[in-house]
């Protein structure tokens, strides 16, 4: 009796390890580690809402089929608080717990991307990096791509209207974190290998600071045409403002991170008047980005401004799900990196326009800047990245 | 010279505000025995409080505050009764760890309620005035008043009333105090009250600045510890003056130094005064 009794408890526990498996094989994890509280939540929330979106829609249209096979995709994500050493916690904690295990990782800030670079071949799985960082490209990491273009990149299309409008000498308030740190270093080569000049250099800790008066008042004493600013919108749009109450006529350049359409949002256009920056996707004259953005709204509500992280990651989201078919294989991320290059662009979901991998794993895709004038938005400029690609390549940081 | 002054004016606005946060801690810390951690976070509910008040609710500014003030100090009582008077006879480390839990559960809080977005308070008073080369807005020289009028009103109260200086007995010896009749336990709840209606004063003060969002309470918790310490832990004038020499410290050094270095400059102060003056400035020795 008692043989009896083992016999059948061996069977079922067999019968369920064998319908898990082959409920398993149907379904294919993406993971995300980003950060979801604190000052960087929004950002985070923006990135895994893109990622989110593509996956329902994906799952909504009945999955993909690979070899014959349906599968649907998973998205788990996991809180990193912005750090990396927490990205590499939520990583491991992903790819050991989570079934099946995840074939990709999606990470917006380049200290975790960096730290999990340092195991993510060995575990073979793929990892898009939602960084302007080209250090991400340069650990010769063959399972790393990543879709936003570099920060110098998106520098130039300001940096070269600023001037356009007859500005020479800028003065620089960049954020003290690392990516502001990298742009202050960036565009100090390129304003003076234009000729410029930079009146003053000050960096702002974006989470300490009480007040920009003493900043501000410190930058302006050396009567900049313009200011270049490289921080999170809404903090950078109160810089701006406090700028013109200190009695500033001059310009804004904007660095990548500063949205404009969210600046509007805390202070008038009026006070934005003479800023450049890049163009919110949000505002980007291309019909797939406005079939898109009326998309995310009626997803995420109508208050919801489509954001370049959003968009990023939802395209990047359909190119793995379209290099998965090419390849024939979900599992195999060697393959399915390999075939990225051959599915580019992915259709009506290319809403910017990715085109192009490189080598490194970088993707090609362009941008527009936009300036404020009057109260209102000029026409956006389109900035080709062939040219800078050519000039600079995939992994130039101003050194 | 413009530059000058121009950036005192600065400082002095960074250190009213300053000065009013740490007044609030300092306060506590005599009842408490340890820092409040979560008192930034009861400055960053204050400015919420107050921003709902004005924004959506339509209030007068100086209403909103009254209001917010009177609210924090409520919720400022609710956890000295609910949390720290539990954890009185406990080890200090209890109290301290107790703090940290109310910093995850309260900005944590906002940011499920509010969300992570900045909000922008209706902007109030941005008159400009422009004399001698130097510019302010109106809202700048009303928080430099209302803190240091706040600031005023304190002192008079400790000084001059019977349940200031209960406090101050209280702070300075507990059990002597309770040996003279003083009910302890009634003047640590009302210092709380009081404490926490400072740094919500504080936070409706300089909503209209800068920007509120959840995380806006740590930022400023680093520095008014800072200035306790400088100023020496549990001093009321230490709290005061402190503050304004950190605010002026990191105008007129981030002018003519470097804004890089800030931070180093505020905290090269602290480890100066404190090689010279173990207790702080205003400290005195156990």
């Amino acid at each position: 009796m008692k043989k009896h009794w083992m016999f059948i408890f061996v069977l079922s526990v067999l019968l369920a390890s064998f319908t898990t498996f082959a409920y398993c094989a149907e379904t294919i994890s993406i993971g995300y580690s980003g950060p979801l509280s604190g000052g960087a939540a929004r950002y985070g929330t923006n990135n895994l809402h893109g990622i989110q979106q593509a996956i329902d829609e994906i799952n909504g249209a009945g999955g993909i089929t690979v070899g014959g096979k349906t599968y649907t995709f998973k998205l788990t994500y996991l809180d990193d608080k912005y750090k990396p050493a927490e990205t590499v916690s939520n990583v491991r904690r992903m790819l050991t717990t989570v079934s099946p295990k995840p074939i990709a990782i999606f990470c917006p800030h380049s200290g975790g991307i960096l730290a999990i670079e340092k195991f993510n071949e060995r575990e073979k799985v793929l990892i898009h990096g939602y960084t302007d960082n080209v250090a991400i490209l340069k650990q010769g990491n063959k399972l790393v791509v990543k879709a936003p273009m570099s920060m110098a990149f998106y520098n130039s299309g300001p940096a070269d209207m600023g001037w356009e409008n007859g500005y020479r000498k800028v003065a620089l308030l960049c954020g003290a974190h690392e990516a502001g740190k990298m742009a202050e270093k960036i565009f100090q080569v390129q304003w003076k290998d234009k000729g410029g000049e930079v009146t003053s250099v000050d960096s702002i800790d974006f989470r300490t600071v009480t007040d920009f008066y003493p900043f501000l008042t410190k930058a302006l004493s050396k009567n900049p045409d313009c200011i270049f600013l490289y921080g999170p919108s809404e903090p950078t749009a109160m810089l701006v403002s406090q700028a013109r109450e200190l009695g500033f006529k001059g310009g804004f350049l904007l660095g990548s991170q500063c949205k404009l359409d969210e600046m509007a949002k805390v202070v008038s256009m009026e006070i934005l008047n003479n800023s450049i920056g890049v163009c919110p996707v949000g505002m980007m004259p291309l019909p797939m980005m406005q079939k898109y953005n009326k998309s995310y709204r009626d997803k995420f509500g109508a208050d919801a401004i489509p954001t370049s992280e959003s968009a990023f990651n939802y395209e990047v989201m359909y190119i793995i799900a379209e290099a998965m078919k090419k390849s024939g294989s979900v599992t195999d991320t060697q393959k399915i990196r390999k075939a990225i290059g051959d599915v580019l662009p992915v259709g009506e979901h290319a809403i910017r326009g990715i085109n192009k991998v490189t080598p490194e794993g970088q993707f090609i895709s362009g941008y527009f800047a936009i300036a404020i004038r009057d109260n209102k938005f000029v026409d956006p400029i389109n900035i080709d990245p062939a040219p800078w690609y050519k000039k600079y390549g995939a992994t130039w940081m101003g050194e | 010279m413009e530059l000058f002054f121009q950036q005192l004016l600065n400082g002095i606005m960074l250190g009213s505000v300053y000065s009013l946060v740490a007044l609030g801690l300092t306060l506590i810390y005599g009842i408490l025995h340890v820092p409040n951690f979560a008192h930034g976070v009861l400055y960053m509910l204050g400015a919420y409080l107050a921003y709902l008040m004005v924004s959506a609710l339509g209030f007068n500014f100086w209403v909103a505050m009254l209001l917010t003030m009177v609210i924090l100090a409520v919720i400022g009582m609710l956890i000295e009764r609910l949390v720290f008077r539990p954890l009185m006879e406990a080890p200090h480390l209890n109290s301290f760890i107790a703090a940290i839990g109310l910093i995850y559960i309260i900005e944590n809080g906002a940011l499920i309620l509010w969300g992570p977005d900045f909000k922008r308070f209706p902007a109030v008073y941005d008159q400009l005035y422009h004399f001698l080369g130097i510019t302010i807005t109106l809202h700048r020289i009303i928080i430099v008043l209302t803190a240091i009028s706040l600031i005023v009103i304190m002192q008079l109260f400790i000084k001059k009333t019977t349940l200031g200086a209960t406090i101050v007995a209280t702070a300075q010896d507990r059990i002597g105090a309770r040996l003279a009749g003083i009910n302890v336990e009634r003047v640590g709840l009302i210092t709380f009250g009081i404490g926490t209606a400072l740094a919500a004063a504080a936070g409706v003060l300089i909503g209209p600045i800068l920007l509120v969002y959840p995380s806006m309470g740590s930022a400023l918790i680093l520095k008014a510890f800072v200035i306790i310490i400088l100023g020496g832990m549990g001093s009321i004038p230490g709290a005061i003056i402190g503050g304004f020499i950190l605010g002026i410290i990191e105008s007129l050094g981030g002018g003519y130094l470097t804004t890089q270095y800030n931070e180093v400059l505020a905290f090269g102060v602290l480890v100066t005064v404190l090689a010279i003056r173990p207790t702080g400035l205003f400290g005195k020795a156990h």
